[in-house]
């Protein structure tokens, strides 16, 4: 059946690719980024926002639902990454990293589930990383932002449960998209060593399980963080 | 505007009156408890409330609000505490975004 599907951060990298699979599908699509989409598709939507912009997301989300009645499934894709030794990142980066991965899929989180409580029924599904499983040093506020995610799953999954809402997260390994462009090779390989199935992830492998998390049979899952690659928190 | 406002929020206590089988929101007035003592809400039906309340303003003064905010939250009197300080706070968050 036809989902209609909010993505944030679809501009390029996974998000791109997360918003054509699914157009792709027959699904609607609404995505976001703060410059100019790149998506052309009788299907699919671009509203160009700050993810961290309270009254922006409200207005995007209210758009997308008064336009198609309801919104079905929302992923929480938008995300910034950021490498320094801690004792040099000032705070200004601090805020960066936290209204971007934290600020604006709690945001969108809070829109959209008002409108998913009306159809008591919704797929929530936020990213997370496996930087922050493995504690790696140097993505001191990356982690931490996503560490925040994290929590913010688990507690948001107990408070929509009866509304029939599931809220999940994906956390990757490192994946060839620009999000790790400026990471090192020996760090990637630094990673894929502590991975059980010693690869890069590839975008099928998180289509894949945001497929299963969207289920409507997913219905009794819910609070899960699901790494790729064989880590485990 | 106040009467609009006043239609808005008595339709909304209605219908989730009728949904949730709750005969104080049917036959609510404006000293009806919402949040405060002898609350007539749980959290969750808060939780639909106002957001029910955020669409149906939108809809029909076409004005965004966001209900739950700083200012809320840290009011000294919540403004949930009944239909009329409810009513009174929404005319007041529209007012300053306008």
């Amino acid at each position: 059946m036809k989902q209609v599907m909010i993505i944030t951060g679809t501009r390029k990298g996974l998000g791109a690719a997360l918003a054509n699979h699914y157009l792709d599908k027959g699904h609607i699509v609404a995505g976001c980024s703060r410059s100019e989409g790149s998506i052309e598709h009788e299907n699919y939507s671009h509203y160009q926002l700050d993810v961290a912009d309270e009254k922006a997301v409200a207005q995007m989300v209210r758009s997308v639902a008064r336009k198609y009645g309801r919104v079905d499934v929302l992923i929480n894709n938008a995300g910034i990454a950021s490498m320094n030794h801690f004792m040099i990142t000032p705070a200004s980066n601090v805020s960066n990293v936290f209204n971007t991965n934290y600020i604006g899929s709690f945001l969108f989180m809070r829109e959209v589930s008002k409108v998913m409580v009306r159809k008591k029924y919704g797929r929530i599904i936020n990213f997370t990383t496996v930087a922050k499983a493995l504690n790696l040093e140097g993505e001191t506020n990356y982690a931490a932002s996503k560490a925040a995610v994290e929590s913010l799953t688990k507690v948001s999954a107990k408070e929509l449960g009866e509304f029939g809402i599931t809220v999940n997260a994906v956390g990757p390994n490192p994946i060839p998209t620009d999000l790790i462009n400026s990471v090192s090779k020996d760090k990637i390989q630094n990673i894929i060593d502590q991975q059980a199935i010693k690869r890069e992830g590839t975008v099928e492998d998180v289509i894949h399980v945001l497929d299963f998390f969207m289920d409507k049979n997913s219905s009794f899952i819910s609070g899960q963080i699901m790494y790729l690659g064989g880590i485990n928190s | 505007m106040a009467e609009n406002l006043e239609k808005i929020v008595f339709d909304t206590l209605q219908e989730l009156g009728e949904e949730t089988n709750n005969k104080a929101l049917l036959n609510a007035d404006k000293d009806t408890s919402i949040y405060g003592p002898g609350r007539n809400m749980d959290s969750l039906t808060l939780v639909r409330f106002i957001s029910e309340v955020e669409e149906a303003v939108y809809d029909n003064m076409n004005v965004e609000v966001v209900i739950a905010n700083e200012k809320a939250i840290s009011m000294k009197h919540s403004p949930f505490r009944t239909v009329a300080t409810f009513t009174d706070y929404l005319k007041q968050l529209i007012e300053d975004s306008q």
